[in-house]
């Protein structure tokens, strides 16, 4: 009786996994296959062909996207990190009407959705000189990837009883010492958090990027990986999904490693801010 | 417990194939530089020539300029310019970093002029005087200027016959047909003279079971050479009576008046059923296959649509049709423009440098390798590429209508403001999204983005 | 103790002059260039007052393109939430690998926007794609999928919220277990129905789950961009445009960079009250229960 009770529940977990996978098994099946093949896209390789990766990592330039991305990535999450728990810092201990108005700002800041004010930033960074550059991507990146992880460690810091500064001012430790002494140790699983979801988040951005590295030698994994599916005069539709798996691959097994703190890390930010 | 080991496996399993695929990658690469490597022995041949000049200057300057040359080269012809780059590097010792945005070429470049930092080098693709000429050197004075052929030189030159760019080579843009097909159909290619002539041409092949137009219209503006192709007839050749060359430049044509016929002829063919059906969602490289397996009648576009469908098939029998007249005893035409022409910009660094560098690249065996690879004409006189497959099919159309053709910039870039390519893209989407009821629409739609950008 | 408040404010520069630098400053810069005539490349800029905002009202282009954002962003909320809510509510049932499942459900969400538009467009192609493969099995005619606007948009939405789905079912999984057993088992005994369970017990102690669910959500799909450019860039026509895909064809591709700052304006201010208006409507909400 159980059993059978319990067995509709396996076969709706069978079909969401069917199509929750299928998108995924088609690439790794296209990466694997010719361009001349002919077969279904939903036939295994036959003969499995690795000739797709070895173009993908002799010919193009997928491993320089690769480092281009590991840095961009690397920069922005590090910057917004120390940024934000600096700024959420005077945020959650004081009240002020300084305060109200930064608060306001960050949450303005929060709303605009970064393409609509994209030919603002695009003529501010050519003023700059900052286009190609990772500098340029990194601190765009960041200016609008702050307000998330203000609020988070905003909130966790509120959480931090205030009687803790207090008893560090009586040993005379300055608003520095406080926060680097006191404050800080105690953001680290907060900090985990926001690391992976801003990290995933850069891992794939696409929007900023097309227009703020146009330098093919700047290229991120998302941008080569466009240029690969529409670029070329003669498409290799193959060799864009062995470069496409290349891409995903990290993130993916990371995400099968470190499960728990992925998920941890959505459910922090979806605490209300 | 149970759930952990199917995490495990599932982990293990990824880690594994990817394990074996870097491995696997790894016995490939081995095979893929043998393959690189015949392929370089193949190309030595005709490198050979530069090899005197080469043993001239056998030790290499010093230098350690760098310079930038943006260009719109895909995949096909990049390693072709690495080739020329590096012997350039080794004669000179001065650098040359290839930027290839591919699809994005246009919009890299207008974000560079708008921000002042532009490559000492970019390709003209057609703008070198309208769009660009602002930001280029003139290059009169060039020792390489009286080789310029006189089919290209009006193309490039503005009104007081400076020029801004090198025309290594120059572009055809009409219709590309499939003589199999043709033939299949009992079509004679060289007989479509008129604009009626090509209509009942598409209706043989549609009955004889082939799709007489590809054209992949998924970016919405690859439709847009077939105003390249049908609007000179009507409008701007020589033969036409109403002629609107005029108008169209000083910003009066009426396009509800003048545009409709050509609206109209696209709706008809479109009605007819002379396009592919998923002529909306598929894309160039798609019509260039159909085009090599005998499956479409004619593409329109560019002469190197040629060279992309071989790559696809190398036998495929491939040539090219004049754009037909207007009306009877009307002339043909086919549009010529710049194709791989390269300008320097005026602010460049090292203004010496690139002079060298576009002084190299016109000698003629490197200018005749470039028009190879990329299906184009030679623009400079002494330079012949008569074994390719490209300049083949041209000159057989060019004897095929001999005293009847004439020869023509291309549409957009000659009448039409900087821009508009895509508003003509956009315009014939409507007809090709709403067959039978756009045609007004096409037409006011091409009215307001012509007025708009006429005032920018 | 004041002064040691006020030396606290330091700790706000870095996050400030980022912020000032690389979006209140472009900020201003599109409130200006709205005002402009400009083709985005060229030095001349002409000034042209409400024009570029007036233009909206007729560019039928602009209509399409806001109509697709509503539908993508709150069809999206709507499906994701429906839909991440049936998949807690099965996985919460803690039967025999339901952790597989919300592991792959969730997988997808690691997966970038631009690489999923593509992967689908394997799927949906006219020739060789994946459904009509299926369809030539059945022997049925094949589809142009893509080829009218009208499904590309629901194609395009269905796609953007089967991918990030798993983000609302984590929050909603987190929602349940926060749910004390005691009221189910007070409410079993009462003999209380599986329904009325559900509506009287799960939905109403949900809502706080669903308010985040909800506004990230809609935020989100409103802002959708990587998804179209790859399956669709926008086409056929301009039929399944976004505002955000739109305001980077009107910059880069149709030369109206001062018309395409406009619409960036207009998308803010929408966003803008779009977002207080739900985060009022759930915060009363909340109170109420």
């Amino acid at each position: 009786m159980r059993k059978r009770k319990n067995g509709w529940k396996y076969l709706v977990s069978l079909v969401i996994c069917l199509i929750y996978l299928a998108p995924i098994y088609v690439l790794v099946v296209m990466s694997f296959k010719t361009v001349t093949d002919q077969t279904s896209r939903l036939a295994l390789p036959n003969p499995v062909v690795f000739a797709n990766y070895a173009k993908v990592f002799l010919e193009s330039d997928l491993l320089r996207a690769f480092k281009n991305t590991c840095i961009v990535t690397f920069f922005t999450v590090a910057i917004e990190v120390v940024a934000a728990c600096m700024a959420a810092y005077p945020l959650a201990r004081n009240r002020s009407r300084l305060n109200g108005f930064i608060r306001m700002l960050f949450m303005g800041v929060m709303m605009i959705p970064s393409l609509s004010i994209l030919v603002g930033v695009y003529s501010t960074l050519v003023s700059l000189h900052a286009i190609s550059t990772y500098w340029g991507i990194v601190l765009v990146s960041v200016a609008f990837g702050l307000p998330m992880p203000i609020f988070l460690y905003t909130n966790f810091i509120v959480s931090i009883p205030q009687s803790l500064d207090d008893a560090g001012a009586i040993d005379g430790c300055n608003s520095v010492q406080t926060f680097f002494h006191i404050i800080l140790p105690q953001l680290k699983p907060i900090t985990a958090s926001i690391i992976i979801l801003n990290g995933v988040g850069m891992w794939n951005e696409y929007g900023y990027s097309l227009y703020i590295l146009q330098k093919p030698k700047m290229y991120t994994l998302t941008l080569m990986i466009s240029q690969y599916f529409s670029a070329s005069a003669v498409s290799d539709l193959n060799g864009a999904a062995a470069a496409a798996c290349v891409a995903i691959a990290p993130v993916v097994i990371l995400y099968l490693f470190l499960q728990k703190y992925f998920v941890q890390g959505q459910l922090d930010s979806a605490v209300k801010g | 417990m149970k759930r952990k080991t199917i995490g495990l496996i599932l982990t293990a399993g990824l880690v594994a194939g990817s394990i074996s695929g870097c491995g696997g990658a790894g016995a490939e690469a081995e095979t893929a530089v043998e393959q690189s490597e015949t392929a370089g022995e193949t190309e030595a041949g005709e490198t050979e020539q530069a090899q005197p000049e080469e043993a001239s200057q056998e030790e290499t300057p010093a230098s350690d300029v760098v310079l930038e040359w943006e260009t719109t080269a895909t995949s096909e012809k990049i390693p072709t310019y690495e080739e020329i780059i590096a012997d350039f590097t080794a004669q000179t010792g001065i650098k040359v970093e290839l930027v290839t945005p591919g699809s994005d070429y246009e919009t890299v470049m207008k974000t560079r002029m708008a921000s002042g930092d532009l490559p000492d080098i970019w390709e003209t693709h057609g703008w070198s005087v309208t769009r660009y000429s602002d930001y280029l050197a003139a290059l009169n004075d060039s020792e390489w200027f009286d080789r310029v052929d006189e089919s290209i030189l009006p193309v490039i030159s503005d009104k007081d016959g400076n020029i801004f760019c090198l025309p290594l080579t120059q572009a055809i843009n009409t219709i590309t047909y499939n003589k199999n097909v043709f033939e299949k159909a009992g079509v004679d290619a060289y007989s479509i003279l008129t604009w009626d002539d090509f209509g009942q041409a598409c209706e043989k092949i549609k009955a004889a079971g082939y799709t007489p137009i590809y054209c992949g219209n998924k970016d919405s503006s690859t439709i847009a050479q077939l105003c390249e192709s049908i609007p000179p007839s009507f409008l701007t050749l020589a033969c036409v009576e109403d002629n609107q060359a005029a108008a169209l430049k000083d910003g009066s044509f009426d396009f509800t008046t003048y545009w409709t016929p050509v609206a109209k002829m696209v709706d008809e063919w479109m009605q007819a059923g002379y396009f592919n059906e998923d002529i909306l969602t598929s894309d160039n490289d798609a019509a260039c296959q159909a085009l090599a397996n005998d499956e479409c009648g004619m593409v329109f576009g560019g002469g190197n649509n040629i060279l992309f469908a071989q790559t696809y098939n190398p036998d495929a029998s491939l040539g090219y049709l004049a754009c037909p007249g207007g009306e009877q005893d009307d002339t043909c035409f086919l549009s010529m423009t710049e194709g791989t022409c390269v300008g320097i910009w005026k602010d460049s660094e090292y203004p010496d440098e690139c002079r060298q560098f576009l002084a190299y690249l016109a000698q003629k065996d490197i200018c005749e390798k470039i028009a190879t690879a990329s299906g184009d004409i030679p623009g400079l006189k002494d330079v012949t590429n008569e074994d390719a497959n490209t300049t083949i099919a041209l000159r057989e159309t060019q004897k095929a209508y001999e005293g009847h053709i004439e020869y023509v910039p291309l549409f957009d870039r000659e009448y039409l403001p900087s821009g508009m390519w895509d508003d003509l893209g956009v315009g014939m989407t409507k007809i090709i999204m709403n067959p039978g009821s756009a045609v007004e629409e096409c037409a006011s739609y091409l009215q307001d983005a012509y007025d708009n950008k006429m005032a920018q | 103790m004041k002064r040691r408040k006020q030396s606290m404010n330091f700790f706000y520069i870095p996050a400030l002059v980022l912020m000032v630098l690389f979006v209140a400053y472009p900020f201003y810069e599109a409130v200006r260039l709205s005002f402009f005539s400009w083709n985005g490349y060229s030095p001349n800029q002409a000034f042209v007052g409400m024009k570029n905002y007036i233009r909206m009202f007729g560019d039928e282009n602009f209509h399409t393109a806001f109509k697709n954002t509503l539908i993508y962003g709150f069809g999206c909320a709507f499906l994701q939430n429906v839909f991440a809510l049936a998949f807690a509510l099965l996985l919460n049932t803690k039967f025999r690998g339901h952790s597989v499942v919300r592991t792959v459900i969730y997988l997808p969400v690691m997966i970038s926007g631009l690489i999923m538009g593509y992967i689908i467009s394997f799927f949906v192609q006219f020739r060789g794609g994946v459904f009509n493969e299926i369809l030539a099995y059945l022997q049925m005619a094949p589809i142009d999928w893509m080829a009218d606007g009208h499904r590309g948009v629901w194609i395009i939405m269905l796609v953007n919220s089967w991918q990030y789905v798993g983000i609302s079912m984590i929050i909603y999984i987190a929602g349940l277990q926060n749910i004390p057993t005691v009221y189910y088992e007070a409410a079993a005994i009462d003999g209380a129905s599986v329904m009325a369970r559900f509506k009287n017990i799960t939905l109403p102690l949900i809502i706080p789950a669903m308010s985040t669910a909800v506004i990230q959500n809609i935020i989100g799909s409103l802002k959708l961009y990587d998804v179209i450019i790859s399956l669709s860039e926008g086409g056929p026509g301009f039929s399944t445009h976004s505002l955000s895909t739109y305001i980077s064809n009107q910059y880069f591709k149709a030369q109206n960079a001062g018309y395409s700052a406009a619409v960036g304006i207009f998308t803010f201010l929408f966003i803008l009250v779009v977002s207080v208006l739900f985060t009022k409507y759930f915060t009363k909400k909340e109170v109420e229960l």
